[in-house]
């Protein structure tokens, strides 16, 4: 599992390009992604830009108002890798992503004249510029406290699900928070049990009967880690397969925010995607082909329901090519 | 009352669908997860009519659950001709905005819309009907509302826009009456106002037939219903829903009102209707119940619905208050009902039924006519909405004019007469006079008092200053019953009136101006005002008015009777002396007895102190800082639910609750556990503090005041032991249980991978 690298950092990414209109908001960016060490570039005119494309691998930060830009430089630049930031809803965004492979990367942030999160907006580029992959405890301020349990079986699954809903409660998160997150384990939980397991020839093993109680063998074990630093609330779970395909994550929540149009084709609903997309303010899905796939919401405490629903998401996807 | 059957959906148990089914109506009720555990085709068999859909207790839905849940819509969309869900929670809310063709065509009639109050950090729902809120969906714009705790601000939680894309898409909803009453009256749903106003359709042949359908409140428009009955007259209330407290006492008096002029039946009362209903008052006199309905539930098949009772055919096994034996329509198995002791103990109230049987087969045949379309009904007799005149016809000839002109007079003559009837009989009726035809001495103490009213010239049921005399150390208090049907009756009101009396005479006596102002002022004000009401209605001569003033001085003195009863340690019953009358009252063409009885009760001064001393003297609970005192008897007045509790009477400046607790209050339990007196309060609350230091939390009580009931409390922190610090290696294994175990700080094993 160690010793695999992203895209960008098998390029060896120095460069950081950022445009952004409003310029309070471009200085902070500019701060905060100068601790990458980057050698970091910021225009608020998206012609400069243009000009300051020469061919080479560098990571492209826009604002999605500035979308056909970023379209046309991934075009004409293959080496591009890109950012996107949004003030508004992140659903059209997700249809582009699923268009263009070097776009992986969508940060939600909460008005127009809002930098994105800057801990979020640097722990992306850190991994984008060194391949590195950072503990889910980075997430989380130092200090945080949590749990991490292996599932094998479906009455295991259900148990840590109720556990799952205590421990919000225990964190003091609102109730409707703590059903949500019990709601979001069941469901990362089903992917990680019923869809990802397959046999020695590639066989999907459990995926065609989701209502079977079923006993994974130990190497198929899905394991969820749940924490919380009193501010955040992370959940995370992990399936030693490595089988999620991109597309399935961006086209898929595109195909239910569309209408809430299932697939069945693969034994479930196909709603899966939607759920954690609607479920967390912050979806990473780190996928390592044939090894694991680790799926990753972080929830904000602060934000009430109202405020969550209007606010951006992130989504952001790291996988070996 | 409504019944259920639950059935448990699949192995895991997390979902259970109850059943509730009358006639061509079923409801299913949803509690727990649905997920993959959820078969939606198996819970779909059975589904048949109209299907109503109650979503109010689910807590979860998996994608998975969903595809269940449409398979489950798809599979009652084929064989239900109609699908309503109620009360809808915002999770489903949710469902039905991200899902295409979650509800299929059923239709949304309310749903819970999520409230937060940032002050109390509590998430809470409200109920929304669509069609009372149809404005308000449309705009997309719940208002706030104050919060129930505190008073400030509590805000719609989620974002209009998007909570309300499937409302608003949805067209009004137009109950239908027979889903309405089913709501009202077997789930006991509030649906909205307008669905549920009270309808009369009547039928005049050889007998009259009324079919009431609506809620039963205290806007029962009794006399326009009792107007011109005459002969014999049937009044079906299938169509009956909720029934409250005032009316029931509408009904009774127009039951009372009618009852004078015609022979009444009444057939297919619902359950709610029988539980309020089926009082002695309200089936004196020639009130005649001819069928009902009982709830029902199958123990071999867990077929849930009402039974209907033929009063004739069981008259031997009801008149025992006991349940006749029914047949389950599902699987013929046999059993009684799964009425409430409560509902049974009115049938012990119902007479023989005398009803021939050309009027039960008018009464059928009136009743399939109401039930065709109001045309059919229109040609056979005449329906009548309450409230709404009825319109003219669109042509009007010299016939049509002639007509009118004569059923002007008509209805002028016999209007004429039925007021001056009414006016004589309100006199008859309910005020006491009669004729006294007991023969018992008066006692001496009986004649200086009713002397002493009659120079004040005061009502007996207004006496209530003359009611205390002191003689020696003597506490003498007299209590009045008014007149009742039966002696026994009449006794124990006497005798409530009387410790009533004694109790507030006891409160009165308390000098110490704080006591006074946390209990005395407490429920002053409406002991007064209960005691005005009567006597403004008696000044009136109100007959109606004044029943109803008396039952609610009743009420509240029963309230405090049972009050003193549960709290006081020192009660012993006084001594008492009583004076009993027997009236002959006459009723239009008949006779009623009625008894009234003035009860004389004696306790020494020694004994009423040593009874007043546990309500007066605080207790103080050291470790909180407030000083209680025992919930006193006369309390019950405005707590009417109420017999025991603490009142707050002081506390201190460092007291914790200082800023949550006013004197006054009454606090009636900490968490689950119920606090019965001040000495419990203390010892509940010091055990909830010393729990809460292990892990953290609010101790809270609810607190109460004539006005509201709100939770109240502070913050315990967590007192932390000193642990070993303990980090796991890579390797150690996994954690022992989901948020089961210790949180210690940063102890993954893999986090930093």
């Amino acid at each position: 599992m160690l010793g695999w690298q992203f895209v960008a950092g098998i390029m060896g990414i120095s460069r950081i390009l950022i445009l952004e209109r409003n310029k309070l908001v471009l200085r902070k960016v500019v701060r905060i992604l100068a601790c990458t060490g980057a050698e970091v570039i910021a225009t608020e005119e998206p012609s400069e830009l243009i000009r300051c494309l020469d061919g080479g691998p560098a990571v492209l930060c826009a604002d999605s108002v500035d979308i056909a830009t970023v379209a046309g430089a991934l075009q004409s630049n293959p080496s591009l890798v890109a950012v996107v930031w949004t003030a508004a809803k992140t659903d059209p965004l997700l249809a582009f992503a699923d268009s263009h492979p070097q776009l992986n990367c969508i940060l939600g942030r909460a008005g127009k004249d809002a930098a994105p999160r800057e801990w979020e907006l640097l722990w992306i580029l850190r991994r984008l510029l060194t391949g590195e992959t950072p503990g889910l405890g980075t997430l989380l301020a130092w200090g945080y406290t949590g749990f991490k349990e292996q599932i094998f079986t479906s009455e295991q699954r259900d148990a840590c699900v109720e556990g799952v809903v205590r421990f919000c409660e225990k964190m003091n998160t609102p109730g409707r928070v703590a059903e949500m997150f019990g709601e979001l384990a069941h469901e990362m939980l089903m992917n990680a049990m019923y869809d990802a397991p397959v046999d020695a020839s590639g066989r999907r093993k459990y995926a065609a009967d989701r209502k079977a109680r079923i006993v994974l063998e130990p190497r198929e074990a899905a394991t969820i880690r749940c924490a919380s630093d009193g501010m955040r609330m992370l959940i995370s779970v992990m399936d030693p397969f490595g089988l999620l395909p991109r597309g399935a994550i961006f086209s898929g929540i595109a195909r239910g925010l569309k209408g809430g149009e299932m697939d069945t084709s693969h034994g479930g609903a196909g709603l899966g995607m939607l759920y954690i997309y609607r479920s967390s303010a912050i979806a990473i899905f780190d996928v390592v082909k044939g090894q694991s796939t680790q799926v990753t919401c972080v929830f904000e405490i602060d934000t009430n329901q109202r405020e969550f629903r209007n606010l951006p998401r992130s989504v952001h996807y790291f996988g070996t090519p | 009352m409504a019944t259920e059957a639950p059935v448990e959906a699949g192995t895991a148990g997390k979902l259970k669908i109850a059943k509730i089914v009358e006639g061509e109506i079923m409801c299913l009720r949803f509690i727990g997860t649905i997920d993959e555990d959820f078969d939606g085709k198996a819970a779909a068999e059975g589904v048949k009519g109209t299907l109503i859909v109650d979503l109010a207790e689910v807590r979860r839905i998996s994608s998975f659950g969903i595809r269940e849940w449409v398979d489950f819509v798809k599979a009652v969309e084929q064989v239900a001709h109609a699908i309503y869900y109620i009360e809808c929670s915002p999770k489903i809310i949710d469902q039905f905005n991200m899902v295409a063709n979650f509800g299929g065509r059923g239709k949304i009639l309310s749903f819970y819309a999520p409230y937060r109050c940032d002050y109390c950090d509590d998430d809470r729902r409200r109920l929304v009907q669509v069609d009372e809120s149809h404005e308000l969906i449309k705009n997309m714009s719940l208002p706030d509302v104050p919060c129930d705790s505190c008073g400030n601000p509590e805000y719609f939680d989620e974002a209009p826009e998007s909570f309300f894309t499937y409302l608003a898409g949805q067209e009004a909803v137009e109950t239908d009456p027979a889903v309405a009453n089913f709501l009202a009256a077997k789930l006991d749903y509030r649906v909205s106002d307008a669905a549920r106003r009270l309808r009369a359709d009547k039928v005049v042949e050889e007998a009259t037939f009324i079919r009431l359908a609506g809620d039963i409140d205290i806007n029962f428009p009794r006399e326009k219903l009792a107007e011109g009955l005459e002969g014999e007259v049937v009044l079906d209330l299938s169509g009956v829903g909720r029934v409250d407290d005032e009316g029931a006492l509408e009904w009774t008096a127009f039951a009372q009102l009618a009852s004078q002029e015609c022979k009444l039946y009444l057939r297919d009362c619902q359950p709610g209707f029988v539980e309020k209903a089926f009082t002695a008052d309200a089936l004196a006199g020639q009130v005649q119940v001819l069928s009902f309905f009982m709830p029902f539930r199958c123990e071999s098949c867990s077929y849930s619905g009402a039974q209907r009772v033929d009063t004739l055919e069981h008259f031997d096994v009801l008149k025992f208050a006991t349940s006749p034996e029914f047949t389950c329509p599902e699987c013929g198995a046999k059993g009684p009902s799964i009425a409430s002791d409560e509902y049974l103990a009115t049938l012990g109230n119902l007479i023989k039924p005398t009803a021939s049987k050309g009027l039960v087969e008018f009464a059928e045949r009136a009743n399939d006519q109401l039930l065709k379309p109001a045309s059919a009904a229109q040609q056979m007799g005449y329906v009548m909405p309450m409230g709404e005149m009825p319109t003219a016809g669109r042509t009007i000839g010299l016939a049509t004019v002639v007509a009118v002109l004569v059923s002007l007079a008509v209805v002028g003559v016999v209007g004429w007469w039925i007021y001056n009837r009414l006016e004589r009989e309100k006199d008859i009726i309910y005020d006491e006079g009669g004729r006294v035809v007991s023969k018992e001495k008066k006692p001496p103490w009986f004649v200086a008092w009713e002397k002493e009213l009659s120079e004040k010239k005061l009502d007996f049921g207004l006496a209530d200053d003359l009611a205390v005399q002191k003689e020696g150390d003597q506490i003498h208090v007299i209590g009045y019953s008014f007149a009742a049907s039966e002696r026994d009756e009449a006794e124990e009101r006497a005798r409530e009136a009387a410790l009533e009396r004694l109790v507030h005479y006891l409160a009165e006596s308390v000098k110490d101006p704080q006591w006074r102002k946390v209990v005395l002022e407490q429920y002053f004000a409406e002991r007064k005002k209960v005691q005005d009401a009567l006597a403004t209605a008696l000044q009136k001569k109100d007959g109606l008015a004044t029943s109803r003033a008396r039952r609610v001085l009743w009420d509240r003195r029963i309230n405090v009777v049972n009050a003193l009863l549960a709290t006081s340690k020192a009660y012993k019953k006084p001594a008492e002396e009583v004076y009993f009358q027997q009236l002959e009252l006459q009723q239009g063409s008949s006779r009623m007895t009625r008894y009234r009885i003035w009860m004389r009760l004696t306790v020494s001064e020694a004994e009423a102190q040593k009874l007043l001393s546990q309500f007066i003297e605080p207790v103080k609970a050291e470790s909180q800082g407030v000083s209680l005192l025992d919930f006193f008897p006369g309390l019950a007045w405005v707590y009417e639910d109420l017999k025991q509790g603490a009142i707050v009477m002081g506390l201190e400046e460092e007291s914790p609750w200082k800023n949550s607790l006013t004197p006054g209050n009454l606090l009636v339990s900490c968490g689950e556990i119920p606090i019965r007196g001040p000495d419990r309060f203390n010892t509940v609350v010091e055990e909830r503090v010393e729990f809460l230091k292990t892990r953290g939390g609010k101790v809270e009580c609810i607190s109460k005041s004539p006005r509201e009931s709100r939770q109240v409390g502070y913050a315990v922190a967590k007192v932390e032991e000193p642990k070993p610090v303990y980090i796991r290696r890579p390797g150690a294994g996994s954690g022992s249980g989901a948020g089961t175990g210790a949180s210690n700080v940063n102890t993954w094993d893999d986090l930093t991978q």
